[in-house]
């Protein structure tokens, strides 16, 4: 059991409270979700659990943490290794050994435990998290969902009794989030682990959890049942957002929302059967760069088989494909990081390139967010008002803070931001959703579409939701092939993967009439006037 | 809990017990000079090298059991750790480039922001670890006090309160501090291989680094021009947001 009592916390380099006065009780066995704005306090929290606060980050603690009896102020987070399992929001900076099987024995290495109990609990954790196959490689040449997987494994060894997430799936693809998610779910109800999970993917995660409970500003302002809590709280207004189905639910006023895609099967028929496809209007021009039959390897093995790629002003591209297919790889190659070993690749002389990375704190070298943005335009020789894109992202408030403060989502915009202030011709970003709200989300989509009228974007997500809304064009990626390169709708409709929530609805009513070309809540009429998103729409469509 | 602070007594217990022992190996170390200078009187002239090397390693033993014995935190103690590390490597890429290299404006800084201990520790480390690629000999243990002494003085260069004095008495002691370095190294070579050891030839000796050393000097002010105002805010923020403050 974990108990709160009147918790707060600053940041030393932080002016205001991360944390304002949390109290709650977290029973044995339960299965919670943390959700809130970027920047709200979720990681904050979860590091009391865990006793990296008050002993690894320095400032100002007040109240009582116990977990399981225990005082957080008492035991320092190695000693309570054994009873709480963490996963942090970055897993490439947990990885501590060279290789998957040295990473995973470590922390019972480190606790002391025989070898043959070591080697037991390795071949569960690989096995329990699919990854078997990862045993002998290298950390260093795996992806980034494949660290995240192998992080979730090395937590797992100790067979804690609370397991602390801190969006566990942000780099998974959607089959892989699956399996994490499922495994959660095994552990919370086979074995009576509490899992504590911190997620802006409620598509996935909310029809699976006990209990939610949403930060705003450093306090909990809505705890309790999913269903109860997302349909009494505007959670919109909290920046957290709904899952889609729930979110049309609740604009076409029907209560109780649905939560799964069965539910919403029987829920939404007959808002669906009222819908209409837009079809998003987008003009291409001239051909900025082109790949011709392109193959890299970094060392043996072929990362990039026969890729052939154009790319025109205008477009926005979204790469899908699983974990390890070689998109980072393919975005690097754009950005001319690399060149292919076999194939031609053309790029226009006078055009920029920029590509923000999956771990935005790479980005940083400078001491506030204005400075860095500052660094990017002189970089790039380019004389601008740097003002205006942290206004446009929404972030205006973080001018003067240090970027390596920020929360994770803000570091993502900040990178961003520190990116596209130079207006690169090609803007390639890798994982961008990563750590962002709803709200910060949709703020990007439309930062975005207004950044690709005169430029070209590449999008590499595992965020379908959000590639859906955004890119007319996807590729799909699978051991370095791409094996479709086409329209949106004709990727995502019927797939069984990487289509979004909406769409599963939308296709297994498709024989009672629903088109199952739906894929956003952007394709659905609401017959009352109220709904401000579809107003929108038609108005941009009219200009 | 009762049971961890037993085990910090017990290490602290077995830190005293270690000090005690190697000021008694300092003590033995002593009369052994004294005795053997006066039963073979030129006792001390003929082995100076391999006395003189003795004296430097149980001087650096001495201070390694009083890096213990400050009982830091495992926090702390990894900043340490890892401060060595970083200034080892950054050793490396300059080697081809006689004397001249960032460790000295490093070692000298964790000194300033972290104290004494931090200081010579970083120092001590950076001499022993780069010397696993740039090759170990007798020279190494005087290498690591020489920069062990660099972090000292850098903690020294903390006392200056006024922030801007602060910079350029650091940018000074960093000129200076090249040419005592190699007044410390040539007291090996002096030691081990001059004979007759006398101040002429010390100063033999002297004259032949001297190029060296002005280009340690030279060096060292170009890196603490151009990286020490950076690289002090570096470790300050972290020692406030991480809560590691060693004795600064």
């Amino acid at each position: 059991m974990i108990r709160f009592s009147n918790v707060y916390f600053k940041y030393s380099l932080n002016d205001d409270f991360a944390l304002r006065n949390i109290s709650l009780k977290i029973e044995q066995s339960e299965f919670l979700l943390v959700v809130g704005d970027s920047g709200s306090g979720k990681t904050t929290f979860l590091r009391c659990i865990n006793a990296l606060i008050p002993h690894f980050y320095h400032g100002i603690f007040k109240g009582d943490v116990t977990v399981n009896g225990i005082s957080t102020r008492d035991k320092s987070p190695s000693e309570l290794a054994s009873i709480v399992g963490t996963v942090i929001q970055t897993p490439q900076n947990q990885v501590l050994m060279t290789t998957v099987e040295r990473e995973i024995a470590f922390p019972l290495e480190n606790a002391g435990y025989s070898e043959d109990i070591i080697s037991v609990r390795i071949e569960e954790a690989l096995e329990l998290c699919g990854i078997n196959n990862l045993r002998h490689r290298k950390i260093s040449e795996l992806s980034g969902g494949e660290i995240q997987k192998v992080v979730i494994a090395a937590s797992l060894v100790h067979r804690p009794k609370i397991l602390v997430l801190d969006e566990p799936i942000s780099q998974l693809d959607p089959k892989s989030a699956e399996d994490i998610l499922n495994i959660l779910k095994h552990l919370n109800e086979e074995l009576g682990m509490t899992v504590i999970l911190a997620e802006h993917r409620l598509d996935r995660t909310l029809h699976m959890v006990d209990r939610v409970i949403v930060f705003d500003k450093g306090t909990i302002v809505a705890d309790g049942e999913p269903r109860m809590v997302f349909s009494k709280t505007d959670m919109n207004a909290l920046g957290v957002g709904y899952p889609p189905v729930m979110g049309i639910a609740l604009k076409g006023g029907i209560r109780p929302p649905p939560l799964t895609v069965k539910e919403a099967r029987k829920y939404l028929k007959n808002l669906l059967l009222n819908s209409k496809i837009r079809e998003p209007a987008f003009r291409t021009g001239a051909e900025l760069f082109k790949l011709q039959d392109a193959w890299f390897k970094y060392t043996q093995k072929w990362i990039l088989k026969n890729v052939n790629l154009g790319l025109k002003r205008g477009e926005i591209i979204g790469i899908l494909g699983h974990n390890g297919a070689g998109k980072t790889t393919l975005a690097k190659l754009i950005a001319g990081l690399y060149h292919p070993q076999k194939g031609k690749v053309l790029r226009r002389k006078d055009i920029r390139v920029g590509m923000v990375f999956s771990n935005p704190d790479i980005h940083f070298s400078q001491d506030s967010v204005e400075d860095e943005l500052k660094l990017s335009l002189r970089l790039a020789g380019v004389k601008k008002d740097h003002s205006k894109i942290l206004q446009s992202l929404n972030i205006e408030h973080l001018t003067k803070r240090n970027p390596r403060d920020l929360s994770g989502g803000e570091k993502m915009l900040t990178a961003i931001a520190s990116v596209a202030v130079s207006e690169p011709d090609i803007l390639i970003l890798d994982e961008p959703t990563l750590g962002l709200s709803y709200k910060h989300k949709a703020t990007l989509i439309e930062f975005l579409k207004r950044y690709a009228k005169n430029k070209s974007i590449v999008i590499i997500s595992h965020d379908v939701e959000t590639i859906a809304k955004i890119a007319p064009r996807i590729l799909v990626l699978s051991h370095g092939t791409v094996i479709a390169d086409s329209n949106a709708r004709d990727i995502m409709c019927g797939s069984f993967v990487f289509s979004t929530q909406l769409n599963r609805v939308a296709q297994s009513l498709a024989d009672e009439g629903v088109d199952s070309l739906i894929l956003t809540d952007n394709d659905i009429e609401l017959s009352g006037a109220y709904d401000k998103s579809t107003l929108n729409g038609k108005e941009r469509r009219s200009q | 809990m009762k049971s961890g602070r037993d085990s910090d007594r017990n290490v602290a217990v077995r830190s005293y017990v270690k000090m005690i022992l190697l000021r008694s190996i300092a003590l033995f170390a002593i009369l052994f000079l004294i005795v053997g200078t006066i039963v073979y009187p030129s006792f001390m002239y003929d082995f100076a090298g391999i006395i003189s090397f003795i004296l430097v390693l149980v001087f650096l033993l001495q201070f390694v059991v009083l890096y213990q014995l400050k009982n830091y935190s495992s926090k702390e103690i990894t900043t340490v750790a890892v401060l060595g590390a970083f200034s080892a490597a950054a050793r490396i890429p300059f080697a081809s480039i006689p004397s001249v290299q960032p460790c000295t404006f490093i070692i000298m800084m964790v000194g300033f922001v972290f104290g004494p201990y931090a200081g010579f520790m970083v120092g001590a480390e950076t001499a022993l670890l780069s010397n696993f690629f740039l090759g170990q000999g007798p020279w190494t243990p005087w290498q690591m006090l020489a920069w062990g002494i660099a972090g000292l003085v850098g903690y020294g260069v903390s006392f200056v309160r006024n922030p801007r004095a602060q910079f350029y008495v650091f940018l000074l002691t960093g000129v200076v501090y090249g040419y005592i370095f190699g007044i410390i190294m040539n007291l090996w070579m002096w030691l081990g291989f001059v004979r007759p050891l006398t101040f002429a030839s010390f100063i033999a000796v002297e004259m032949t680094s001297f190029p060296f050393d002005t280009l340690h000097a030279l060096g060292n002010a170009v890196f603490i021009s151009l990286f020490a105002p950076k690289l002090e805010k570096i470790l300050k923020r972290y020692s406030l947001k991480f809560g590691v403050f060693l004795d600064s």
